[in-house]
């Protein structure tokens, strides 16, 4: 048995996937141009829906949450599994990947408003706290799946006892 | 060559101090303060040529009209239009519903600065050149019928400046210097007046959102908005 440092890779999934996908050219340029359209049209819709369209801030955090939250969905539904990953995107582009894990986020809201029922916020604004909580900033460590499998421990273990199923 | 040289370093400029805007308008202020010491108004008034008037919205934001920014004295009749018609983008308060007040602080702000780069301008043919060209664009000409909203006009009007019969830096002052610099501005303001009695809230409602689409992106979001956040089966 070697004893080594075993160097990990520990940027995001989507990078590594389009490095590794372009590197064995399953992906060409024409691709990666479709999917950076795909994802500059994504932030926008997500900052009209959730602060404003004006201020370059904004616009900035809003291409984080996009980035965050497709990073969820491709890491949960290709089981933090490379070969599953480049599948995943070249199946269904950065539109579907995005739905995925807005989904889990989705489920994540209805967990989490029935656990925390005294709370006056609304749908809107766990959704909007949950993809900022997941949000990516190139450069810096993401802790955006951490985040979600502590969320998901946290309440859906608390809705278990309150319905008395458990 | 030293042409040359002078046009570069221009755009570079306006580069650094666009990238010190974002940091901080005050900042960047200071920068073209300094900028100016040393090189001169001419170069300074290039610089902002080249700037976006977002950035110099975002700068004439922070003063108002009794202690105004260094650079509207700089300001030329052209940049001056396009900053109104940018303002309307900076209104955030729109959106609180809690504060009652706040479109009347809306028109307030308007005054300002209207005020600071009209009434500290002491060259009439100046603010004469500036008014035309606000007047020869609709929206920026909408922006300057904002403070006039609900205003009354006085019959008996006298420009005199020993016993004056207004406040100074309202919108009756504001109001008579249209009328000595740009009398044709001045009846276009009067017509507003007597044909649209509209309340503020849509007024302020109306210009911001046509400032709004007047800037809207060329982006097409709207295929992938209705797509993105429908939750997989």
């Amino acid at each position: 048995m070697t004893s080594g440092i075993i160097k990990s890779d520990s940027r995001l999934l989507l990078f590594r996937t389009l490095e590794y996908g372009f590197k064995k050219k399953l992906m060409d340029n024409a691709f990666l141009n479709g999917l950076k359209k795909q994802g500059s049209q994504m932030s926008f819709a997500f900052a009209k829906r959730y602060y404003n369209l004006v201020y370059e801030p904004y616009l900035r955090h809003a291409s984080y949450c996009v980035l965050g939250v497709i990073n969820i969905g491709l890491t949960v539904s290709s089981n933090n599994r490379l070969d599953n990953a480049i599948d995943l995107v070249l199946q269904k582009g950065y539109v579907g990947i995005f739905r995925e894990g807005w989904t889990r986020i989705l489920n994540l809201v209805h967990y989490a408003r029935n656990a925390e029922r005294l709370s006056h916020k609304t749908a809107f604004e766990w959704e909007k706290d949950f993809a900022e909580s997941f949000s990516a900033e190139p450069g810096r460590e993401w802790i955006g799946y951490d985040e979600y499998l502590v969320n998901m421990l946290m309440y859906c273990n608390s809705n278990r006892g309150k319905n008395g199923t458990d | 060559m030293g042409n040359d040289y002078e046009a570069i370093s221009k755009v570079s400029f306006s580069r650094a101090v666009k990238q010190i805007v974002e940091m901080s308008s005050g900042m960047a202020e200071k920068a073209i303060e300094a900028i100016a010491d040393r090189k001169g108004d001419e170069f300074v008034k290039n610089i902002l040529e080249h700037l976006p008037p977002v950035k110099i919205a975002a700068i004439l934001r922070q003063h108002d009209f009794s202690c105004p920014s260094i650079i509207s004295w700089i300001l030329t009749p052209k940049i001056i239009m396009d900053v109104l018609k940018v303002d309307p983008l900076f209104w955030k308060s729109i959106y609180d519903r809690n504060q009652s007040d706040n479109f009347f602080q809306i028109q307030n702000d308007a005054l300002d600065l209207i005020n600071s780069m009209l009434l500290n301008e002491e060259d009439r043919d100046k603010q004469g050149a500036i008014l035309q060209h606000i007047s020869a664009d609709s929206l920026s000409l909408l922006y300057l019928f904002l403070p006039f909203v609900g205003w009354q006009v006085k019959k008996s009007q006298t420009l005199d400046f020993e016993d004056p019969e207004f406040d100074f830096g309202t919108a009756d002052h504001l109001f008579e210097m249209i009328r000595w610099a740009d009398p044709y501005t001045a009846k276009k303001i009067i017509d507003f007046i007597y044909s649209t009695k509209v309340p503020l809230f849509y007024y302020i409602t109306d210009l911001w959102s046509e400032a709004f689409d007047y800037f809207d992106t060329d982006q097409d979001y709207t295929s992938v908005e209705a797509v993105m956040f429908v939750p997989v089966d």
